[in-house]
């Protein structure tokens, strides 16, 4: 029987539907993908962002106030002295203070007045530790009156390298773009670090210290040597505070993005059940007929479920693609928002929209293997 | 040896209240070659003796035959396998699938049958000469009259050479000349190939071409009246 013809290829193709349904149940899949792929990617923008800059090299320590574990919702100041006191910790190598705070960055005129409220850093630049982790244009600021914003913080705004903005009433002039820094719900803005201090009237105490240590120090003691001679203080490894940034992150926008991209996934699973319930129904005649003339109820289920799966696959293949070229194109043209896709993303998405659609026909599927072939009889 | 051969077949159609017997102890055997009709008023139990005698429905009691085989009563697979192996179906209205060209709806059944696909596409593209619709196999169903259909699915019917052809009301769709050209075909090509072919049917033009003619009455076969013209 090597050569005889494969029942399973003429049996899918006798089994399609109608091919408007099948449209319409692939572009409802391809929009539920890119939806879920974009809320997704959005998510992991917002997490890499505070990530990508509490995780840069040279961050070795981050040390905060006691009770303070987090950069994104926080509040307190460490005392004065605290820099001075880590510098002489043997193994320490570099210290950097950061005052943090969220502020108004306002620019236009009374009638055409934008207004973002960002999550601005004060850092010593532009060699101190605490700036930005990229840069898109422009550097960083260097003098009080300076200030780098974040790409989409700056598209929101309309503004440029070279523009003048209000930051908390005090004027500033954008010389710097930032990437990497955007987190879905605000943006990283970044100032000179005496220019923050006096606008906050911080008085020398700063938010959070950063330590780089030098190769080879013992991260655990010197963390240990910190929180000892900075008093009411914590130290944190690297990947412990990026893991509360993220959790932070996550914690707030994480629930909304779940539930959304739940919603999407399960209108395609709905839509992918209409369109196998749909084959059940329309080729109610043509399945007793299979059966009649010799298929087996399990090729007929099998070959309905390889017509679904097919439709599925390539809607939310397309889905993917879709979300990917979204994303460079928001990127290029309108980098409001951070999505960050994965090289697995087109393989993933496919995968569990088919093994939705597996789930969602299964019913369908019994119900056509249930149809009496006598019905191939009835005129 | 028989092609289709039924013995004391009982069937009960419907449940409860609503049961009906629908086939009350029928045997019946039928020879390779032969053509036998099966007449009788509309609910006489016509499809039902088809559907038994096709594995569709497995009789309430009593035996069946197909080409040699016995169709087991409570093994859907075995009956499946016999289905597409030893009979082949023309039913009332064509039942092309819509998803296939003309020709893949009679390669299908060969595939089904798992018959071997260069013999199968030489026997179909000979069936559908033979009907003068072999230039018609890459059409879609619908680009169709009714007889072309008809004849398509008489090939369908006849591609893996089976020993026995089950018809229904076959030409009860057609006009005269298309229900003529299309039983002229069935029981031409049929008999060149030995099948035996049972025609539940009402038309009393199919009758010149019977080798005998049962009667249904009330869920029981009896013999009718010779065909017309034989002595």
């Amino acid at each position: 029987m090597g050569n005889s013809v494969r029942p399973g290829r003429l049996l899918r193709r006798a089994l399609r539907g109608r091919a408007g349904r099948a449209w319409l149940a692939g572009s409802g899949v391809a929009a539920s993908s890119l939806l879920a792929l974009a809320l997704l990617a959005a998510h992991r923008g917002a997490t890499s962002g505070v990530a990508g800059y509490s995780g840069q090299d040279g961050f070795d320590v981050w040390v905060a106030p006691r009770g303070v574990d987090n950069l994104v919702r926080s509040a307190g100041q460490l005392p004065v002295g605290g820099e001075e006191a880590i510098r002489t910790i043997p193994g320490v190598a570099d210290v950097g203070p950061i005052l943090r705070t969220f502020a108004a960055v306002e620019v236009g005129t009374d009638g055409d007045r934008r207004r973002l409220t960002l999550l601005v850093i004060g850092y010593r630049g532009p060699a101190g530790l605490g700036g930005p982790p990229g840069l898109s244009d422009g550097r960083g600021p260097e003098r009080p009156d300076e200030i780098a914003l974040d790409r989409a913080a700056a598209h929101r705004l309309g503004v440029g390298p070279g523009a003048t903005v209000d930051v908390a009433g005090d004027r500033a002039r954008v010389v710097g773009l930032t990437r990497g820094t955007n987190l879905f719900a605000t943006q990283f803005a970044f100032v000179d670090h005496q220019a923050a201090d006096d606008a906050l009237g911080a008085m020398g105490r700063p938010s959070f210290l950063v330590v780089r240590l030098a190769p080879g120090a013992p991260l655990e003691s010197v963390k240990k040597a910190i929180e000892e001679r900075v008093p009411r203080s914590a130290a944190f490894s690297r990947d412990e505070f990026v893991g509360n940034n993220v959790r932070e992150i996550s914690a707030g926008v994480l629930p909304v993005l779940a539930l959304v991209t739940g919603l999407g996934f399960a209108v395609a699973v709905a839509l992918v059940a209409l369109l196998a319930q749909g084959l059940a129904d329309d080729r109610r005649r043509d399945v007793a007929v299979l059966l009649a003339l010799g298929a087996s109820a399990r090729a007929v289920g099998l070959g309905v479920l390889a017509h679904v799966e097919k439709v599925v696959f390539l809607g939310a293949a397309a889905g993917a693609a879709a979300a990917w070229v979204a994303s460079a194109v928001l990127d290029r043209f309108a980098p409001t928002v951070e999505l960050s896709f994965r090289a697995t993303d087109p393989i993933v998405a496919p995968a569990a929209f088919g093994a939705a659609a597996a789930l969602a026909a299964l019913g369908p599927i019994l119900r056509l293997a249930r149809i009496d072939p006598v019905e191939a009889f009835r005129p | 040896m028989t092609a289709i051969q039924m013995d004391g077949v009982f069937k009960v159609r419907g449940r409860g209240v609503l049961a009906v017997p629908a086939l009350r102890g029928v045997s019946l055997r039928i020879e390779p070659g032969e053509l036998v009709l099966l007449e009788g008023p509309s609910g006489s139990g016509k499809t039902t003796l088809l559907s038994v005698a096709g594995g569709l429905l497995s009789p309430d009691a009593g035996e069946v035959r197909v080409g040699g085989e016995p169709l087991p009563p409570r093994d859907v697979e075995a009956r499946r396998s016999v289905r597409a192996r030893q009979i082949g179906f023309v039913f009332q209205r064509s039942n092309l699938l819509p998803g296939l060209d003309a020709l893949e709806n009679v390669l299908l059944q060969g595939a089904l049958a798992g018959i071997d696909a260069a013999l199968a596409r030489r026997r179909a593209e000979e069936l559908l000469e033979a009907m003068g619709v072999g230039h018609l196999g890459g059409r879609r169903v619908g680009g169709l009259s009714a007889g072309e259909e008809q004849r398509f699915a008489v090939a369908r019917a006849l591609v893996h050479s089976p020993p026995v052809v089950l018809a229904d009301e076959p030409t009860a769709s057609l006009d005269s000349a298309a229900g003529r050209a299309v039983v002229e075909a069935l029981v031409a090509l049929g008999r060149d190939r030995g099948a035996a072919i049972l025609v539940a049917t009402h038309d009393g033009r199919l009758a010149p071409f019977a080798s005998r003619r049962l009667r249904m009455v009330d869920g029981g076969v009896e013999p009718a009246a010779r065909p017309q013209g034989e002595a």
